[in-house]
């Protein structure tokens, strides 16, 4: 209830805020109020709970096994770079 | 492979062990570890499917493996991923759109019935605020949806988001101010 309330409020209070970048919204109270500064605020903190999952990285690995090298750049080789 | 100095200098530290998990080279596992996360949220609140949101943290990753020689640094990084990741969203959308199609007619045809969707995987994913949040997403048009989870990047500018979604700065604001009035009354107040 109070967040939504919070919400709510921050919706309105930018309403005269166009300029505002994104950078500007910041999660405004404690992890354990659960009060977010805005609904971009509640959607940050809602990214750092959601991990990507293991699998992700293991499937990405079997994929990138398979991947034929590329071979290098002649302007690479003489650059060594 | 290198990448141009402006972005491997965005995370200097080595990558984490979890990122060298997937493998390729350590420009590569430094790029993951720094943007993984945050394409994969963008997928999972685009799609609302975690096991979708896998498949196009994947692809997008592969892509990135593929054409990091290319990329010229024109845009910052995250602004390119994010670019690749939407395209992606949009392909596996309309496959699986056309597999939900298929499927559907197939039960039609062979008079079966479709098993619910729901499991233990997917009660964990929901968690409470993050099925809210789904919930209040699905509720806003596609293009506020959009503008507001790219809006919550710190990272990305006004003028970032315009690049991305194609559209001018203004019309980025104009969506977002939207969009946040939106959001926070369509937010449910209780679980």
């Amino acid at each position: 209830m109070k967040q939504n309330s919070r919400l709510q409020r921050d919706a309105a209070h930018t309403e005269g805020q166009s300029e505002t970048t994104a950078q500007t919204h910041q999660q405004s109270t404690t992890q354990g109020a659960a009060e977010f500064a805005s609904p971009e605020a509640l959607l940050r903190y809602d990214a750092t709970q959601t991990p990507v999952p293991p699998q992700v990285a293991e499937r990405l690995r079997a994929s990138l096994a398979t991947e034929p090298v590329k071979p290098t750049a002649w302007w690479r080789r003489i650059l060594g770079r | 492979m290198s990448f141009p100095s402006r972005y491997s200098s965005a995370s200097p530290s080595p990558p984490a062990p979890e990122a060298q998990a997937c493998g390729g080279d350590a420009s590569f596992q430094t790029v993951y570890a720094a943007h993984a996360s945050a394409v994969y949220y963008l997928a999972l609140r685009l799609l609302g499917q975690p096991a979708l949101a896998e498949d196009v943290t994947h692809d997008v990753f592969l892509k990135v493996f593929r054409a990091l020689d290319t990329f010229r640094g024109d845009s910052a990084i995250r602004t390119w991923l994010y670019q690749i990741t939407l395209n992606q969203c949009r392909n596996h959308r309309a496959a699986w759109n056309q597999r939900t199609m298929v499927t559907n007619a197939d039960e039609i045809l062979e008079g079966g019935t479709s098993s619910p969707e729901s499991g233990p995987i997917r009660v964990l994913e929901t968690k409470e605020l993050g099925e809210r949040i789904r919930t209040t997403l699905d509720q806003l048009l596609p293009d506020q949806r959009l503008v507001l989870l790219l809006a919550a990047d710190e990272q990305l500018s006004y003028d970032e988001i315009a690049l991305i979604t194609e559209q001018s700065p203004d019309s980025v604001r104009g969506k977002l101010h939207r969009a946040r009035k939106a959001f926070a009354q369509r937010f449910p107040k209780t679980a």
